[in-house]
């Protein structure tokens, strides 16, 4: 099941530093790593990953380099230091945010 | 590259110059695009069909191309050469408000001195709340003009604040260094030495400019400042900020 994408926003920053954090990635790997990994529930719109990434790159999260892969070159995404920090805040962030909204829910169910 | 990956990047990447950005994301783009295509016929599609799933997946080239635009335009607006060239259209913009300021001035019959009167003319001689204010406005209308445009252009700069304000600086150094040279130039001395130049300006001939004095000289200078802070606070988008990150969407 897909989630709404309202519901989605503002996650989208913490699933890709999430999944640079396990590996360097190049773009199209990311996606696909992201909809396995969620069974599907995130289905990123290919077109509009790459300005996302280079925003991520000028906050000085992640860098990127060309790695030859067969007869193409291949850009992979790095998570940096600073990166890893970040992640690190808003993993912390989320599970604040996950544990308030399951005492929400839980007491309106209640 | 093949026609159709050829013909998709040329209209996903259309009105971006061909350059370090453009180079990227064409090499990015052509990869992603191979790979999809790869994965679609190892799905067990045939090649035109793998084809046509990439292309309908990657989404409508008009969308990607105005989400390309927009980073473009934030890739480049870091650029040295950028920021120079946003500094000097603003210079010629606050050049031009200037120039229209003293039209108006000029078609109301607004003069700093009686001695010309061109048909009903108003004197700043003797009224000096009124001399007071359009000084005021001769300073606050092209560099608050400036400010908003320069904050406007440099939107996407992580040193938004900081390059505005030293926008205001330069422009308020030009047009001063011009104004004493010229004074130096007719009334002889150097153009350095603010007082004695602003006394020729008040007081040297028939052509006397009541409100340059040096008081006017410094608050001028020192309202740059305040001025660049107030309007590099201005959103101009709804993503603008110095952590730029747009927002991806999920199918």
């Amino acid at each position: 099941m897909r989630v709404d994408k309202e519901l989605s926003k503002g996650s989208h920053e913490l699933i890709l530093l999430k999944l640079l954090g396990r590996k360097d990635m190049y773009g199209y790997q990311l996606i696909q790593e992201m909809s396995l990994l969620s069974e599907q529930a995130f289905e990123m719109s290919q077109g509009s990953l790459y300005p996302f990434l280079h925003a991520l790159e000028r906050k000085g999260l992640i860098i990127s380099y060309s790695q030859p892969e067969g007869k193409r070159e291949r850009r992979f995404y790095h998570l940096t230091d600073g990166g890893r920090e970040a992640l690190v805040e808003k993993e912390a962030q989320w599970g604040r945010y996950i544990r308030a909204m399951e005492q929400i829910l839980k007491g309106v169910q209640g | 590259m093949t026609d159709w990956t050829s013909d998709f990047l040329n209209r996903s990447l259309k009105g971006i110059p061909d350059g370090p950005y453009r180079q990227r994301m064409e090499q990015e783009l052509h990869d992603h695009l191979l790979s999809l295509t790869q994965t679609m016929e190892a799905g067990g599609h045939s090649s035109q069909e793998a084809q046509e799933l990439t292309l309908a997946r990657m989404g409508d080239p008009k969308e990607i191309n105005r989400t390309y635009q927009e980073d473009w335009q934030r890739w480049q607006a870091r650029t040295p050469r950028y920021c120079v060239d946003q500094f000097v259209l603003t210079f010629l913009k606050m050049l031009g408000v200037l120039c229209f300021f003293g039209l108006v001035s000029g078609l109301l019959g607004i003069t700093a001195d009686v001695t010309f009167a061109y048909r009903r003319s108003f004197s700043m001689v003797g009224h000096p709340i009124f001399t007071f204010v359009y000084g005021a406005l001769l300073f606050l209308l092209p560099f608050s003009y400036g400010a908003y445009t320069l904050s406007q252009g440099l939107r996407w700069h992580p040193q938004r604040r900081a390059l505005t304000c030293i926008g205001l600086v330069a422009a308020w150094l030009a047009g001063t260094t011009v104004t004493l040279l010229l004074l130096a130039g007719c009334y002889g001395g150097p153009f350095w030495d603010i007082p004695k130049m602003t006394d020729y300006a008040c007081h040297g001939s028939e052509f006397n400019v009541y409100f340059f004095t040096t008081p006017y000289v410094v608050w001028t200078f020192l309202a740059c400042v305040p001025l660049g802070l107030f309007f590099s606070q201005i959103k101009f988008d709804r993503k603008t900020s110095d952590t730029d990150v747009p927002s991806i969407e999920i199918q």
